[in-house]
């Protein structure tokens, strides 16, 4: 018997003869706050396609909360909760009347849509009719209303995508506290410091393959590069270098630097999510 | 099948008919129609003059008055001058708003002797006054020469070709009109709205997110399909029990449309799972319209098309809904409603398979 919310054995998704996911290995266990990461076309949306059963896998296994994806996909459904990258709102129906669809779909009482609603500060626009929302709106009443059920597994496509700071910070609030209850969160976003705040592991995919699976903490002890950069004037030229501060050399180069040039600039290099991305990614432009 | 969860589903349906009414409208407007016609039909069915559109004459050889005529021609009515022969090998139909003058030439001593037999389209003579106003004057100068004339006039019925075809106006008999508006309530109301709110409900992943929550698939379609017939066989009761209450007794009316019903529903989900968008998908509707109505125009023209019109659930719906209006008691529906049957089944089994597999993604 495993924790595991989630897991992904071997899993391949072929489009004819593109190859949309290689062989994809994964664990998530219950209560995680699992980023999931990688450039445009890395696999990742067709993954969570097929977590969701929307998308049969080529081959490979899946399974979600103990049970096997797509075959038993009828009773993983009350289970989660999905938050695509695009509102799929009933445009007619107010705020309220769409969580009140869902709520009586999940057979979720219906108490819950008042506190789901204060939650995500939407109580004011409740009755208004969902056309007249701003995307922000929009994206907060999605993850109103796919939170209504109390979904054991959360799955979201860019949950802060065209939210104000403000709002940001209020999703990502509720996403450590659903995670603190015991949800299992499954995000994809490309936003790194997002990742890096809230996410207790990540996972990096490129070309359908995994590249990387740790913990952002474990991502910084890995890939941080004691290294300072200096940058100094000699005869009206300006000059740079790179210098490695775990190696004597290094250090001795930068003292002898210090102490008798002119230096304009000098700053330690810190640990970049962003540039990890790139390099683990091969799209790394230093 | 969850009864409790198809209830939501179709609550859903009728709310948001509620939010964007002008579907219903369309229905309300077949209905004023049906009710327009059943408040006038007494002026449409008291006899009256039917005025003469054409008159064919039609004669056994050539003559000089003839040529006159021909030279002569009026703008109103049409007239046509063809030789008998002609006539007899061509057989041409005779429409109830044509009349026809029969010309016969005979020697006499008294001369040239030409007699003419009239023939009047409807029950009143009086049809060919504006053929006869253009007609007799024509032929002043050779009356004055001699030329004999003898005149009998006949209504049209009488004459020795049958009418095998009647005019627009005959053929829009209430009944006609009537089944006519159930065929349109039905491919609005099941094909044309389904059509539309399924694709609006794809397009936009509203039918993902249902199909996402507990719901079954099926259940979503069961809820789709009982609302789309609710809202149909609301729409042709309206409509039958205006024009033909007593057809609403007859289990043969019952049949036809519910099965006529499902059949477009059926098309109307095969639609919107082949399309990605609703304008799409709604043009493809229409041109499933079009092409029925083609098919049924050419099956009236080729054996081939006939045979592919057979294999259409529709073929079959016409008749047996005109049948079930204008005279229950003499249908005998058995063939036309098993070959239906098994139509609809068909198709039922298509959408369904097409609709659970890839329809709601």
């Amino acid at each position: 018997m495993t924790d595991a919310a989630i897991e992904i054995r071997d899993l391949v998704v072929r489009f004819g003869r593109f190859t949309a996911v290689d062989g994809l290995n994964l664990d998530v266990r219950t209560g995680e706050l699992f980023g999931f990461l990688g450039p445009n076309g890395a696999g990742k949306t067709t993954t969570i396609r097929v977590l969701i059963g929307s998308q049969r896998p080529t081959s490979g296994t899946v399974t979600v909360a103990g049970l096997r994806i797509p075959d038993e996909f009828e009773r993983v459904k009350p289970i989660f909760g999905y938050v695509p990258d695009t509102e799929n709102h009933i445009e007619e129906f107010t705020g309220r009347e769409n969580l009140e669809l869902f709520a009586r779909l999940y057979n979720a009482p219906l108490s819950r849509i008042g506190d789901v609603l204060r939650r995500l500060e939407l109580s004011e626009a409740a009755d208004v009719a969902v056309k007249a929302y701003s995307k922000g709106m929009r994206r907060k009443l999605l993850i109103a209303r796919e939170i209504i059920h109390q979904p054991r597994i959360l799955y979201l496509d860019e949950p802060t995508a065209n939210l104000d700071a403000h709002s940001t910070e209020l999703v990502r609030d509720l996403l450590r506290e659903l995670g603190a209850q015991g949800v299992t969160v499954f995000l994809t976003t490309h936003n790194m410091e997002e990742v890096e705040q809230i996410c207790d592991r990540v996972a990096i995919l490129n070309r359908g393959r995994l590249v990387e699976c740790d913990t952002p903490t474990r991502f910084v002890t890995r890939h941080a590069t004691r290294e300072v950069r200096v940058q100094y004037e000699r005869d009206g030229d300006v000059c740079r270098e790179s210098l490695d501060i775990d190696d004597e050399a290094g250090r001795d180069r930068l003292a002898a630097i210090i102490r008798t040039e002119h230096c304009v600039r000098l700053h330690s290099q810190e640990f970049d999510f962003h540039d990890v991305f790139l390099k683990l990614t091969g799209h790394s432009y230093s | 099948m969850r009864f409790s969860m198809i209830r939501i589903l179709i609550s859903r349906e009728v709310r948001r008919l509620r939010k964007n009414p002008s579907a219903l409208m369309l229905i309300g407007l077949l209905a004023a129609i049906a009710l327009m016609m059943a408040t006038s039909r007494p002026m449409s069915q008291k006899p009256g003059t039917v005025p003469v559109s054409s008159v064919w004459i039609i004669t056994d050889r050539s003559a000089e008055w003839l040529d006159h005529l021909e030279k002569h021609l009026p703008d109103r009515p049409i007239v046509r001058i063809v030789d008998r022969e002609t006539v007899e090998q061509s057989r041409p139909r005779f429409l109830p708003s044509e009349g026809l003058l029969n010309v016969k030439h005979e020697q006499t001593e008294q001369g040239l002797q030409v007699t003419l037999s009239g023939r009047y389209p409807g029950s009143d003579p009086k049809a060919m006054d504006v053929f006869w106003e253009w007609f007799w004057p024509q032929l002043l100068t050779y009356q004055h020469q001699g030329l004999n004339f003898e005149y009998d006039q006949t209504p049209l019925q009488a004459g020795p070709r049958a009418i095998e075809q009647q005019s627009v106006s005959e053929l829009m008999t209430p009944e006609l009109v009537g089944t006519m508006l159930l065929l349109i309530v039905q491919f609005f109301a099941c094909c044309h709205l389904l059509v539309s709110c399924t694709s609006q409900d794809r397009e936009r992943g509203t039918l993902m997110a249902l199909a996402l929550s507990p719901a079954h698939i099926s259940e979503i379609m069961t809820a789709k399909f009982l609302f789309h017939i609710a809202l149909s066989v609301s729409g042709c009761l309206v409509i039958v029990s205006i024009l033909k209450p007593a057809a609403l007794s007859h289990p043969v009316f019952w049949i036809a449309m519910l099965l006529t019903s499902t059949g477009l529903m059926c098309v109307g989900l095969c639609i919107s799972t082949l399309t990605r968008s609703q304008a799409s998908a709604g043009l493809l509707a229409l041109c499933y319209m079009l092409a029925g109505a083609g098919l049924f125009y050419l099956s009236t023209k080729f054996t081939g098309f006939r045979l592919l019109k057979m294999l259409t659930f529709e073929s079959y719906s016409f008749p047996l809904l005109y049948g079930s209006l204008r005279s229950p008691e003499r249908l005998f529906p058995a063939s036309g409603l098993t070959a239906m049957f098994v139509l609809v089944a068909g198709w039922l089994l298509t959408a369904r398979h097409c609709f659970t597999r890839f329809g709601w993604r």
